[in-house]
């Protein structure tokens, strides 16, 4: 623990605070009661304080003293900056300064303040004792003379202000010594023991959350440090779980140091006072930690955590730009408690801590490139700009399109070959280069998925331990990337599903082992790539999903009927029914029967797909089929009649070529037999009902009125059928078109609200030829098939 | 280009703004306000006039892409220069029966609560400026969707003509969009 940039800038802030006032509140009382001496003396001697005290800093600020002294000696910060402060409220409010304070108490406080309590007496409070006696000039000699500050690079902007609060004050003395009287008693009692009460208010009380800086007003500061301290949190997060787990490692723990430094001082530098004082406990724990005077029990890790929940919250506030009246007091004082029951052994210990303190300095610098060393250089872009970038890059793609079938129509018909085989190069030039660039424009937005996985591990332990079960939670692949809309909107589903992992999947370490099991249940949450699909799995190895339960369930929310045969698949898949709960008890984890639904919705609104797989006593496992990007689309082309619908080749399996005797029919539905699996099959022109069309479709275009001719060509259709194969890995159909046209990539864009749940229809694109083609949602295509033919899955 | 009254007080438009004051012909004081500016539009034989505040464009008839189960008011969606936005079929909402796609055939690109929609209509004549007080609020005794549409009428001179609501046209469409695909009527699938 060391006097650093905060507390320096916390001083300069107090002491810059001050002055004006003292100033105006001087001149109002010579105004106002000549007579009044003493209130006079009282003000002339803070203002000599303060410039004392800046004078002070300045010098200490320029010189890189290296002096330590031990570690008691820090009881006085507070002490000396509250002196500052609250004199100064006294002053303004005319009120007698003398408030008697015993000393006992003020020590007490004092003790406090540094996180002691206040039963035996300790060398730590023997040395307050004297202080409250001290001088205050000792006092900030003593300050002075304390390990050297941290220099913010913000600080250089704060001297030149320090610069003109000195001339100021010089400004003020001159006048302060032209009055009689003027002299000051140093050793004025009043002054130190009038400010602790307030101080104590501090601390039992709140403070405001939202300081007087001058880095406040200014929004982009403001956004740094709330991006700057989202990060903070997260690193804080997964280095203190991992302090848990390896309690003695250094390396975490000046990590964990490094971050809770950095975030306590960028909440000094804006006088986020809250945030300020929380960080400044729980880096006193830590570097108690650090030095090997206190260990990490799970107790502390909840009141760390805890602390970090009311953290966020505040950055929250800070975000939202207005405070959000959250109490800190209760977890100030826990924070206390921590670091307490230590303090005998700290004062003795420190002594020889200025190495280690060093040592801290030499990694706090750098922090930035040591702490994320495979981290490589990065630059923040506005998201909103990039998006703008890939809605360009989406139009460029559309265009090459055009270019294409114009190189195309100029090399058959156009009178000038050369030109035509210049254009073509040119064109596939520009092709290339664009993949390159859509390339790159997609990886842009790409991030790993680890950011969102991280925090699970700390839902995890915080719902094991309330639960009484032991849970590993075991992360796999937190590097594969996806779009970042995806990351962002994957969250809280995955929350969702591995909270029940928790709850409902694995068992109370005593269940597990009367069934054999290891006490410890393990949950597998783990993401990789499969082509242009990102697979997201949750597994855990609990007691499975009791598929009687389900379905006793459904048939009583007449979901199913008694005798229908289903499979394992379609009985689980019934949890994604809306209000579909087994849960026993309602818990405030789970079993409100509101969820499953709304995690299905949520994934289907990403074009992914979600499918559950449970064996009794053996475990659940949920796979999460994600799309790597939403913007661009590979897309096969498909011709039903004469309309063309493209189907996101992420759901195309393959697509194969039939003759009409393959087709089998059961009941009413047609199937084949495919590397024997039962296909059911639909004719898209029968899913989409395009015979409609000739009923609803009055404004035809001339190219399609010729196109009308041509559908005579049912001769093709009795010779051979095109199915193609979609759906995901499990469940799968066949779609029986008229002709496969091509693959491109394509723009998915919204059609407007008014279209906008049109079923099986994603969305609509546009062709090279300026054509607007449908692009068919087949995961609502599968899942009304679901609904509406159960009877073609039994088969299946 | 989306003009309000505010707008067309300094542009070419606003020639109702100031006009002449006094007895000229005979109109009364209340007639000195701002004239409201309309788009006079054929869909079958009739004439309708459309508010031209929430016109964006007119544009050719351009390929439409016929969008399956969307409703049957929803003729389909085109590509408005890389907006893809539904398109009415005015005749069809009106009760009419199929006519000739002709040269004179235009889409409407009409804004309304920042949703983009395009309007079939066989032709449009004329932008007219009339007077408030030729415009009278009135719902037509009429049935179906035709009558609907109209709530105010404009008896400009000799003619009265019925002034499209935007807002009901769109209440219809989106109307027609939900019920164009119920679950229910999925029916065909089950078959």
């Amino acid at each position: 623990m060391g006097m650093d940039a905060l507390t320096q800038k916390a001083f300069e802030a107090l002491v810059k605070d001050i002055l004006p006032r003292l100033a105006s509140h001087l001149s109002s009382l010579e105004a106002l009661a000549p007579e009044s001496r003493e209130s006079d003396n009282d003000c002339r001697f803070l203002i000599r304080e303060a410039s004392e005290l800046l004078k002070l800093m300045d010098k200490w600020s320029q010189s890189s003293a290296k002096t330590d002294l031990p570690e008691h000696d820090i009881s006085e910060i507070p002490e000396t900056s509250t002196q500052e402060e609250y004199p100064a409220d006294s002053v303004t409010e005319e009120s007698d300064p003398s408030a008697e304070m015993s000393d006992d108490e003020a020590r007490r406080l004092l003790a406090m303040m540094d996180g002691t309590d206040s039963s035996p007496p300790t060398p730590a409070k023997n040395h307050c004792d004297s202080s409250s006696d001290m001088s205050d000039e000792e006092a900030m000699a003593a300050l002075a003379a304390m390990d050297s500050p941290v220099q913010e690079s913000s600080s250089d902007s704060g001297d030149e202000d320090d610069d003109a609060a000195l001339k100021m004050l010089a400004r003020l003395e001159e006048e302060a010594e032209g009055t009689p009287g003027a002299t000051q008693d140093s050793q004025e009692p009043s002054a130190t023991t009038g400010s602790a009460p307030a101080f104590t208010d501090e601390i039992v009380e709140e403070v405001e959350e939202f300081g007087e800086s001058e880095f406040s007003s200014d929004p982009d500061m403001i956004q740094d440090f709330i991006t700057n301290a989202d990060e903070l949190m997260e690193n804080l997060d997964t280095q203190v779980l991992a302090l848990e787990k390896s309690p003695t490692s250094q390396e975490i723990i000046n990590e964990i140091f490094r971050s809770a430094h950095t975030l306590k001082g960028a909440a000094g530098m804006f006088a986020f006072r809250a945030i300020e004082r929380i960080m400044h406990r729980m880096e006193n724990y830590f570097d108690q930690i650090s030095k090997g005077k206190q260990t990490v029990s799970g107790a502390a890790v909840d009141v760390l955590f805890s602390a970090m929940d009311i953290l966020r919250h505040l950055i929250d506030g800070v975000r939202n730009g207005k405070p959000t009246g959250r109490q800190t007091a209760q977890i100030v004082h826990q924070l206390n408690q921590l670091c307490a029951g230590t303090l005998i052994s700290s004062s003795a210990s420190h002594a020889s801590s200025p190495k280690e303190k060093e040592e801290e300095q030499a990694t706090e610098n750098p922090a930035d490139d040591t702490a994320k060393k495979q981290k490589q250089s990065t630059i923040r872009v506005d998201l909103q700009r990039l998006d703008a970038l890939v809605n360009l890059v989406g139009e460029l793609v559309i265009d090459r399109t055009r270019f294409m079938s114009i190189e195309e129509q100029l090399r058959i018909k156009g009178p000038h070959p050369n030109l035509a085989g210049n254009m073509s190069e040119t064109v596939q030039l520009f092709g290339r280069h664009m993949n390159e660039v859509q390339d790159i424009i997609m990886k842009v937005r790409m991030v790993p998925i680890g950011n969102a996985f991280n925090k699970y591990t700390r839902i995890v332990r915080d719902l094991s331990r309330s639960l009484g079960k032991e849970i590993d939670l075991i992360i796999d692949g937190e590097h594969t990337e996806l779009d970042k809309t995806i990351v962002e909107e994957i969250g809280d589903p995955l929350i969702h599903l591995i909270r029940n992992s928790v709850d409902h999947g694995i068992e109370l370490p005593e269940d597990r082992v009367s069934a054999g099991k290891k006490s410890r249940g393990k949950i597998m949450l783990a993401a990789r790539q499969e082509g242009n699909q990102i697979m997201i799995t949750i597994e855990d190895d609990g007691k499975g999903m009791a598929k009687e339960k389900i379905r006793q369930k459904g048939i009583e929310k007449g979901l199913i009927k008694e005798d229908d045969n289903l499979s394992d698949r379609d009985i689980f898949s019934l949890i994604f029914e809306p209000g579909f709960s087994t849960a026993d008890q309602v818990t405030n984890i789970s079993g409100r029967g509101v969820g499953m639904d709304v995690v299905k919705r949520q994934i289907l609104k990403l074009k992914g797909n979600i499918d559950i797989h449970s064996e009794a006593g053996v475990g659940t496992s949920i796979s999460i089929q994600l799309p790597l990007t939403l913007a661009i689309v590979q897309s096969l082309l498909v011709k039903s009649k004469e309309d063309v619908f493209a189907i996101p080749l992420s759901t195309v399996v393959e697509s194969i070529r039939i003759k009409p005797s393959d087709l089998q029919r059961v009941g009413d539905s047609e199937v084949i037999r495919r590397r024997n699996r039962v296909l059911p099959l639909f004719h898209l022109h029968d899913v989409l009902d395009l015979d409609q069309k000739a009923n609803h479709f009055w404004y035809q275009s001339p190219e399609h009125e010729h196109s009308h001719g041509r559908r005579k060509k049912n001769k093709v259709y009795e010779e051979r059928l095109f199915v193609v194969v979609v759906g995901t890995a499990e469940r799968r159909f066949g779609l029986i078109v008229d002709s496969l046209l091509n693959q491109q990539e394509m723009v998915i864009k919204s059609m407007g609200n008014l279209m906008a749940d049109i079923p099986c229809v994603a969305g609509g694109a546009i062709l090279g030829n300026g054509e607007v083609v449908l692009v068919l949602d087949i995961v609502e295509m599968e899942s009304y098939f679901r609904h509406k033919v159960r009877g073609i899955q039994q088969v299946a | 280009m989306q003009w309000d009254h505010g707008n067309s007080r300094s542009g070419v438009q606003g020639s109702g703004i100031f006009a002449i004051r006094g007895n000229l012909d005979g109109e009364t004081e209340e007639e000195f306000t701002e004239k409201e500016q309309f788009i006079g539009l054929k869909i079958g034989d009739e004439e309708f006039y459309l508010p031209i505040a929430a016109v964006n464009e007119i544009v050719m008839l351009i390929p439409i892409t016929y969008v399956p189960q969307s409703g049957k008011m929803i003729e389909g969606v085109i590509n408005l220069r890389g907006t893809i936005l539904p398109a009415i079929n005015l005749r069809k909402m009106m009760g009419l029966k199929k006519g000739t796609v002709t040269p004179a055939t235009r889409i409407i690109i009409v804004r309304h609560n920042d949703m983009l929609i395009g309007l079939i209509v066989d032709t449009i004549t004329y932008v007219h400026s009339i007077y408030p007080s030729e415009i009278e609020t009135q719902t037509l005794p009429g049935k179906g969707m035709g009558s609907d549409l109209v709530t105010r009428i404009s008896k400009n001179g000799s003619n009265i003509t019925g002034i499209l609501d935007i807002s009901k046209i769109f209440s219809h469409a989106s109307e027609s969009a939900k019920s164009g695909h119920d679950y229910e009527n999925m029916g065909h699938l089950a078959g």
